[in-house]
């Protein structure tokens, strides 16, 4: 990613913003000291674009609430409590998303947002109903 | 259609197949006829007989084991609720979901039995914006009667065939939360490692690192020990100023982490068991906490508020067993 210059940087969570494609990388913790910040700079990034690229690679952690305001960069319904509802829908892509993160956005089901795509793909088993499989009615023989 | 906000709960009180059979089968059949999603999560024996008695029919009833079905209480609310939500709306509009869940009761803890339990009671208001109609069996030939008469005090009716009868003994779930709440959590010993945490989070998140490490548990599941605690630590810090006392020990198959502050005082007996939304509710961090850990217990009195939660120590072999999963859910 072509990186500029940086849009937050506290010391604990650094974001910058990247052109190509367009985004942010963030790097450090997520957590409410740093959730103003976060907030801010998505919305900044995400207006007026249909597309947007959040690299997590470098997040060492991120809360539920940090979470929840990365995810509705897609401006998914619901999401208006958040601050980051404004009813465009977008896509976002996460790149390079922790382990524990993925761990954590199959446990709370907003891996399968509309809208959110990981990249790479997640994979491992979902959360939840050891065997049952995830989304839809399989149909499987009792 | 169905309507939000129509969860219903009823127990099966059965001592033979034929009964579990009589109750079972028109309740997963009227609910295939009309189109709704099926789940059928009871035990192996159980599952068989309903295949054998649904025959091709049985087609389309999902289905899994309990034990496989949320190994603990707020899993199983969570494993619920996600199958409703990735259900429920399959089709155009709100359907009701329909669900036959039967615990797994045979050697549980008198602690597990009591925090099974209090789910049950717990379903009623957690589940309830939910579309679910939800039979729970209970197979009183191997069920000790208090878990039977435990039945009557969590479901609003009993359901024997297809008839519907009131349960007398139901208790009001906050009122039965309540009492499942009533005996103190263990004081921390006297050696147990102590944080002063007065709301410096990325400090209590070095702290039990700090602690994991020193008592062996690493990797993935260090993670989800810094991240329960510093939920933990999220919401204390959200309830207002005060500094909590958070203290952390290991004991024989488990690493606790106790939080202990003056000021706090919660009066939501199901606290941490609604699951999270993208709305964000009160409670979300505790819900996640919850989901990860493998007891998390809350304590409301005059003098504050105690959450303990536990984590499996370096010694639980299960994830050894099954790699890959770097979480217990």
């Amino acid at each position: 990613m072509t990186s500029n210059s940086p849009v937050y940087d506290d010391g604990v969570l650094r974001i910058t913003s990247t052109s190509n494609p367009p985004g942010l990388t963030f790097e450090g913790e997520i957590d409410e000291s740093t959730y103003p910040g976060l907030v801010q700079a998505l919305q900044a990034s995400t207006s007026d674009r249909a597309e947007i690229h959040l690299s997590l690679g470098g997040v060492s952690y991120c809360d539920l609430a940090g979470l929840r305001a990365i995810v509705c960069a897609t401006g998914a319904s619901d999401c208006e409590a958040s601050g980051n509802g404004h009813g465009d829908a977008r896509r976002v892509v996460l790149h390079e998303v922790p382990p524990q993160l993925v761990t954590v956005l199959q446990i709370v089901g907003w891996d399968a947002i509309p809208g959110l795509a990981l990249d790479p793909p997640a994979v491992g088993t979902p959360p939840g109903p050891g065997r049952l499989p995830e989304g839809g009615r399989p149909g499987s023989a009792v | 259609m169905a309507t939000e906000g129509a969860f219903r709960h009823w127990a099966c009180v059965y001592d033979s197949d034929q009964q579990f059979l009589q109750t079972a089968v028109p309740f997963l059949t009227e609910g295939l006829a009309s189109g709704e999603p099926v789940l059928a999560v009871t035990t192996p024996a159980n599952l068989e007989l309903i295949s054998a008695a649904l025959g091709p029919r049985g087609g389309d009833v999902d289905y899994a084991e309990s034990a496989f079905f949320g190994r603990r209480p707020p899993q199983r609310v969570a494993a619920f609720y996600r199958y409703w939500r990735n259900n429920a709306h399959a089709n155009s509009g709100s359907s009701g979901v329909r669900i036959l869940a039967e615990p797994v009761w045979a050697g549980r803890s008198a602690r597990e039995i009591a925090a099974w339990t209090r789910m049950e009671s717990a379903l009623n208001v957690v589940l309830a914006p939910t579309t679910i109609s939800m039979i729970c069996p209970y197979d009183a030939r191997v069920l000790g009667p208090d878990i039977v008469s435990g039945a009557l005090r969590t479901h609003p009716a009993q359901i024997a065939g297809s008839r519907l009868s009131p349960s007398a003994d139901f208790t009001d779930p906050a009122e039965f939360a309540r009492s499942c709440d009533t005996s103190p959590l263990a004081d921390p010993p006297a050696d147990a490692a102590a944080f002063p945490f007065d709301g410096d989070l990325r400090g209590l998140r070095r702290f039990i690192a700090g602690r994991a490490a020193a008592y062996g548990v690493t990797g993935d599941r260090a993670d989800i020990l810094v991240l329960a605690v510093s939920e933990v630590g999220a919401y204390l810090k959200n309830q207002g100023p005060g500094t909590a006392a958070v203290r952390t020990w290991e004991q024989p198959g488990a690493v606790v982490c106790d939080f202990r502050q003056p000021g706090l005082s919660t009066s939501d007996p199901f606290l941490g068991l609604r699951p999270a939304r993208l709305d964000p509710g009160d409670g979300d961090g505790l819900w996640l906490a919850n989901q990860i850990c493998d007891w998390l217990e809350i304590r409301s009195g005059a003098d504050g508020g105690t959450i303990q939660l536990q984590v499996p120590s370096r010694h639980d072999q299960e994830i050894v067993a099954q790699p890959g999963i770097g979480y217990r859910a």
